[in-house]
């Protein structure tokens, strides 16, 4: 990569910095001034670095550069793409031609200022230049603009020419406008139109031609076509959502409560149905398509939400793999205290596990397939899913559609958006309007607080008002069904829960009565009088006829059919040889219990009541299994929750950022102590930092001082003329004598 | 809004609180796109449906208005995507329509003409497989000429697809004949007017109304309005015979205006009253009678009974797009599921009255639901539990100890016009005896079988026991009791029509009495279930009894 910018780059006004030049702005910045650069790029801070040589090498890495310059937004950007256009030292004035007056000079230089503090342009006693990482990072072509017609010996068209051009010119200049700005040469004698137009340009020397024979647009013809403009006017405003939708307030905030409300109703009956019925885990990982189909109709929504849904859920940590031999997933330990949650609390985990998920559902296939599965986690989905979030909520009031937002994300953040922004901004806002997060597309007050959250806090005192008021009784109607207008808490939920079947779902809930939910509530151990009071003291209306008319007819059918355990069985036709049994003391620790008049039943396993018959003299044969009593006691399955490691990231706030900027400065003054000879220990650099003062070194032609760890482990300390540097390792001179060493093995490098 | 008596369940149904003050106010204002699911005695459920929607695009409603009605009458945030899915709905009707050709010179070659509003909808319709084949040639990026005989057709595969079309293509007025109501002694109801203003506007569609509620007088009133020879289609003879009694009193129609074309006789005549059984009796594999439809210039057509239409005739349909249609029904729900071919080739709903607005209106008469619970003797449990599983339902419906509670149950009606109805005639027959009462099934000649349904409404007799061929369209004024001791599976069709019986309004006002008895812990039990269900979501108190209790009283 670097050997190819290096020679097209060439024309670019490239003025090696000297790293003690570079160094010495950054030395010269006042104390706020670095943290401010910390704060800004904070993979100048960590590992935190020595001192401000150490933060100048580093921060001039293509690698660190490259994170800088995808930091900025499109206006920055553009400015910085125009000013390495420029011939330095670069000023507001020289940069006003290229960019015209969409921004003012005062912007300009706040622009300028801001790229400054980024330290990607520094200052030396000329003025403002970029960074020469910068050029390599722009790229041949900054901002589409080919070289200078000087600089590829071709010649500039006068305007009236140009006008004058045939119309197949201007087409193919009109696809060069905003660049790339090289194009194919066509095959000689070719007889296109754009053959054509190439000859006639040629035939004026006004395009250039690259090493490998293709075309290139001289610049200054570039910004002709642009009307003298380096960037569209576009580039330098932010959108605007004055134009998208405002609903009221209150109306938003309402249906976030709404949504809210209902997510949590549904993540409840997930949980349950996963409790009662644990979906298998595939062996890649993840749920199969036709279990995720079967938990979405049980409780009845789509594929696509049930996935959702499923996947917030082990976010949160409220499903888990049980990591048994044949795993599945179930509710962790973690549900049965979530339940007993206020919901605003129960909103809260779930919000918060949004928000700080690596997980995303925007290239879930639509059969949903990889569901829970490794596939879905996308580390930059987090911060990208909270700027979406934010950005939407920077229209205040204002709803934006998916589109508006995709719009504001690509100027904030124009090198580094996914292919699949649309896909994802979609995903995103569609899950927020399931979470409350947003209300009819704006951002709720839930919302705002979750974006300016930074923990899971009092995120619940921020739902809470919004969430529909909690009803403790229900209307029971005559075709069995009982109706809670609102969301439903106290005891009556859990009755219901047990004796009856959500049969629609929403701001209220319909539960129906059907004579298998009443056995299951009569399973649990209610007596039919018992539901039938917590229904009376719980309903509106007087409990219909039918309804206890149903309680009390599966009541009396209840319990006609007696099970139980036993380990062994012992039968025969003799009812008064099993008497015989019974009675004898002997035989007494079997405990044996007659339940029909030729049965016998023990708990003890056969094995043993077999050797125990023998001892005793009875004998009596065992039976193969085809007979044998099962147990049907069923125990919902809970696992532990297994946190995934999270990816701890500590921000940077003011306070680090100004301690680290104090160590620099007594990096600084140790530095500054340091013998001029050089002879004192060389200050610890890392690998990124060595290899930068090597490769400046290298270009500069000048000696470091590098400390090397020889075979032995001794430190030799010695002075190196560095020549290349490849692949780890860096070729030189010492002392005359040509050596190859590895990188790894410098222990520092300070410039001589 | 935080008030309001309507809950808007994201499921797409609608919850009204049927006690709230303005419960009222937003049942009118909801009534035109949401049908009513269930109506039991607190909430009421309403269900948004595509049809339901478009029904009331049909009617003239717009999207906007009904996102308004639920915004308006909404105790919760109504949520987002239903709103959106509403609109989008909404949005899909009317984008195609079917229109006359030959208003501009680019179409005049083309009676019938498919046209859309925007180009991406008829790109995708005429590229569907099974719409390609009825369309001619594509006249301009928004028209394509339409082979006029495929309008039925057309329609149906639109709606399949989504995208279902408004037919402007308009009716051929058909032979004219004069016919006037008899309104000297009697006048339409409030209700009765609306449908058939409602019918009439539409062009063609469905009126739906309930059992006892006057829906032969809607057709009566709807051919007033045609001016105009019409064919009425229902469901059988005695059906057919009442249509004719009806309109010969109601309307100035003569006899020799009126014809019955049926198994027994082919008279074709100015109103002609056929049967679905002989429309659809086939010979040698194919439709012998289907001349009549083409017999004259029909210039109505009323399908009674439109829930029961038979796919036969639907096919038939499909081929009189250009004559005005009128359905009639109590309920669109159809057992086989086909709503979209009654919307797509009959018309949209033009009318609908719940039961229990007419009810109130004192229209029909109240009516007291009971089911009576017999348990089966040992040795019939034992049967039952040994029977095939085919078997169990004629075992368990059939058992005798539902006779004493029979005859319990009409002792204590005696005096008061009572219906036994069941399906399995050797049980009937059984009933008939013991009860001393006449007996009909399909095999009882029409001559006598009207000749007691005279005895009947007269007073003369007061108990009469009927196979299933009293379902439908019989009309027995004063039968106030109903027993049921079987039926069809729980079937809540039947149910409709057999809680029908007894629903005329009554002289007297007493309440009507419907009794069901069924064997305990039987499949029997299983299909009341279903039948408890449906009464007790049309509003009509459900009470259960042992038998026990009944005879006891007796």
């Amino acid at each position: 990569m670097s050997a190819r910018a290096r020679v097209s780059t060439a024309y670019l006004w490239r003025m090696r910095e000297s790293p003690r030049s570079y160094a010495d702005d950054l030395r010269a910045r006042s104390d706020s001034d670095l943290a401010r650069l910390l704060g800004l790029r904070p993979d100048l801070a960590r590992p935190a670095p020595a001192d401000v040589s150490g933060v100048a090498a580093r921060a001039a890495t293509l690698a660190s550069t490259g994170r800088a310059v995808d930091a900025l937004d499109r206006r920055l950007l553009s400015v910085l793409e125009a000013a390495v256009l420029v011939r330095p030292p670069v000023t507001a004035a020289a940069l006003i031609t290229l960019l015209g007056d969409t921004i003012g000079t005062r912007e300009l230089e706040e622009s300028l200022t801001d790229l400054w503090h980024r330290a990607l342009l520094w200052r030396d006693e000329q003025g403002l230049r970029p960074v020469s990482a910068v050029l390599d990072t722009l790229g041949p072509h900054p901002a589409g603009l080919g070289p200078s017609a000087a600089d590829l010996g071709a010649t500039v068209l006068p305007p009236d020419v140009l006008a004058d051009a045939p119309p197949e010119v201007h087409a193919v200049l009109g696809v060069l406008t905003w660049g790339p700005p090289v194009v194919e040469a066509p095959p000689a004698g070719a007889r296109t139109r754009s053959a054509d137009a190439v000859r006639w340009l040629r035939g004026r020397g006004a395009l250039g031609e690259t090493e490998s024979g293709a075309l290139i647009v001289p610049r200054e013809l570039g910004l002709t076509l642009r009307g003298g403009r380096s960037h569209p006017a576009t580039d330098l405003v932010p959108p605007s959502l004055e134009s998208t939708p405002a609903p009221g307030r209150d109306h938003v905030n309402a249906v976030a409560g709404g949504a809210a409300a209902e997510l949590l109703a549904h993540a409840d009956e997930l949980l349950a149905v996963l409790a009662a019925d644990p979906a298998p885990v595939l062996k890649g990982g993840g749920l199969g398509v036709r279990d995720l189909r079967s938990l979405a109709r049980g409780i009845d929504v789509g594929a696509a939400h049930a996935a959702f849904l499923v996947e917030l859920l082990a976010s949160a940590q409220l499903v888990a793999d049980d990591g048994e031999l044949e795993p599945h997933f179930v509710p962790t330990a973690d549900y049965d205290d979530w339940r007993q949650e206020p919901p605003a609390q129960q909103w809260a985990r779930l919000a918060w596990a949004w928000w700080t998920s690596t997980r995303t559902l925007h290239r879930l296939p639509r059969s949903g397939a990889g569901t829970l599965g490794p596939d879905l986690t996308w580390p930059p989905v987090r911060a990208l899913r909270q700027e979406i979030v934010r950005r939407t909520g920077l229209g205040g009031d204002h709803a934006p559609a998916a589109d508006d937002v995709v719009a504001l994300l690509r100027f904030a953040r124009p090198r580094r958006l996914p292919r699949d922004i649309g896909d994802l901004v979609g995903v995103v806002l569609d899950e927020a309007g399931r979470l409350g997060v947003t209300g009819l597309g704006a951002l709720s007050d839930a919302g705002r607080v979750l974006a300016e959250a930074s923990s899971v806090g009092d995120l619940g005192d921020a739902i809470h008002p919004h969430l529909p008021t909690p009803v403790e009784h229900v209307i029971l109607q005559g075709d069995l069904t009982a109706v809670a207008p609102g969301p439903l808490t106290g005891p009556l939920a859990e009755i219901l829960r047990l004796s009856a079947d959500v049969e629609s779902r929403g701001g209220a809930t319909v539960h129906r009565f059907s004579p298998a939910s009443i056995t299951r509530a009569l399973d649990r151990g209610w007596t039919a009088d018992e539901l039938i009071d917590a229904l009376t003291t719980g309903s509106l209306t007087p409990v219909p006829q039918a309804l206890d008319y149903l309680v009390r007819d599966e009541a009396r059918r209840h319990g006609q059919v007696r099970i139980g355990a036993a380990g062994t069985y012992l039968r025969t036709d003799d009812p008064a040889r099993l008497a015989e049994l019974l009675a004898r003391p002997d035989l007494a620790l079997l405990r044996l219990s007659r339940i029909a008049p030729t049965v016998l039943v023990s708990p003890v396993e056969p094995a043993v009541v077999h050797e125990v018959l023998r001892d005793a003299g009875v004998g009596g044969v065992a039976e193969t299994a085809s007979g044998e009593t099962v147990r049907v006691q069923r125990r919902e399955r809970r696992t532990v929750s297994r946190p995934a490691p999270a990816v701890a990231h500590t921000p940077l706030t003011p306070e680090v950022t100004e301690e680290i900027v104090r160590r620099l400065r007594e990096g600084e003054a140790v530095a500054a102590s340091r013998p001029v000879d050089g002879r004192a220990a060389l200050p610890h650099t890392d690998p990124t930092t060595a290899l930068a003062i090597l490769r400046e070194a290298a270009a500069d032609q000048v000696p470091v001082w590098i400390g090397y760890a020889g075979s032995s482990g001794q430190i030799e300390r010695v002075l190196f003329h560095p020549e290349t540097t490849e692949g780890g390792r860096v070729t030189g001179t010492v002392k005359g004598l040509r050596r190859v060493l590895s990188i790894h093995r410098i222990t520092g490098a300070a410039p001589a | 809004m935080p008030d309001g008596p309507l809950i808007v369940q994201s499921d797409k149904t609608l919850l009204l609180e049927v006690d709230h003050p303005r419960a009222d106010e937003a049942r009118r204002a909801i009534a035109p796109f949401a049908e009513l699911e269930r109506a039991p005695e607190h909430v009421h459920t309403y269900r948004l449906t595509p049809l339901g929607l478009w029904n009331a695009r049909a009617a003239g409603h717009d999207a906007e208005g009904v996102v308004d009605t639920l915004l308006r009458f909404s105790r919760y945030a109504v949520p987002q995507s239903l709103l959106v899915d509403v609109a989008e709905t909404m949005a899909r009707y009317g984008r195609l329509t079917i229109e006359a050709g030959g208003d501009t010179t680019a179409t005049t070659e083309h009676p019938l003409v498919l046209r859309a509003a925007d180009r991406a909808v008829l790109e995708e319709v005429i590229r569907h497989t099974k719409i390609k084949p009825l369309l001619g040639a594509r006249i301009d990026d928004l028209t394509v000429a339409v082979h006029p005989s495929e309008r039925g057709h057309l329609k149906q595969q639109l709606l399949a697809v989504g995208w279902p079309a408004e037919d402007l293509a308009g009716y051929v007025d058909g032979e004219a004949h004069a016919i006037a109501l008899d309104t000297d002694d009697w006048s339409l109801r409030p209700y009765q007017e609306h449908a058939v203003e409602g019918f009439w506007h539409g062009g063609s569609g469905v009126v739906v109304l309930p059992c006892g509620a006057g829906k032969t007088l809607v057709g009566a009133a709807a051919m007033a309005r045609a001016q105009a020879t019409t064919l009425i289609l229902v469901t059988n003879t005695v059906s057919a015979r009442q249509w004719r009694d009806e309109l010969l009193a109601r309307t100035s129609l003569t006899e020799d205006e009126i014809g019955e074309y049926s198994g027994q006789r082919k008279e074709i005549r100015p109103v002609t009253i056929a049967t679905y059984q002989v429309l659809t009796t086939k010979r040698k594999g194919v439709y012998t009678h289907l001349d009549l439809l083409d017999a004259r210039d029909w210039g109505l057509i009323v399908y009674d009974e439109v829930h029961l239409l038979p796919a036969p005739i639907f096919r038939m349909t499909a081929d009189l797009q250009a004559r005005r249609r009128l359905g009639l029904t109590a309920t669109l729900v159809r057992e086989d599921g086909r709503e979209g071919d009654v919307f797509s080739l009959i018309g949209p709903k033009r009318f609908d009255a719940p039961w229990k607005d007419i009810e109130s209106q004192g229209y029909i008469a109240p009516a007291d639901c009971v089911e009576v619970r017999v348990t089966l003797p040992d040795a019939e449990r034992m049967a039952y539990a040994l029977a095939e599983p085919d078997d169990r339902y004629r075992l368990a419906s059939c058992t005798p100890s539902k006779l004493p509670v029979v005859e319990a149950l009409v002792e204590r009606h005696r005096g008061e016009p009572t219906l036994v109805i069941g399906q399995y005639l050797d049980q009937l027959g059984e009933l008939a005896e013991a009860l001393g009462a006449e007996l009909i099934t399909g095999e009882t000649p029409v001559a006598q079988r009207q000749r007691l349904f005279a005895a009947f409404r007269t007073g003369e007799i007061d108990r009469l026991v009927v196979s299933k061929v009293a379902n439908f369209s019989i009309d027995l004024p004063e039968a106030s009791v109903a027993v049921q001791v079987s039926g069809t599976f729980g079937s809540r069709q039947e149910e409709a029509q057999r809680l029908g019986r007894v629903l005329r309004p009554k002289g007297d006002g007493r309440t009507a009495h419907f009794y069901t008895v069924v064997a305990r812990d039987t499949v029997d039990a299983d299909f009341a279930a279903h039948r408890q269900r449906f009464l007790a979501e049309q509003g009509y108190a459900y009470r259960i009894v042992d038998a026990d209790d009944v005879l006891r009283d007796a």
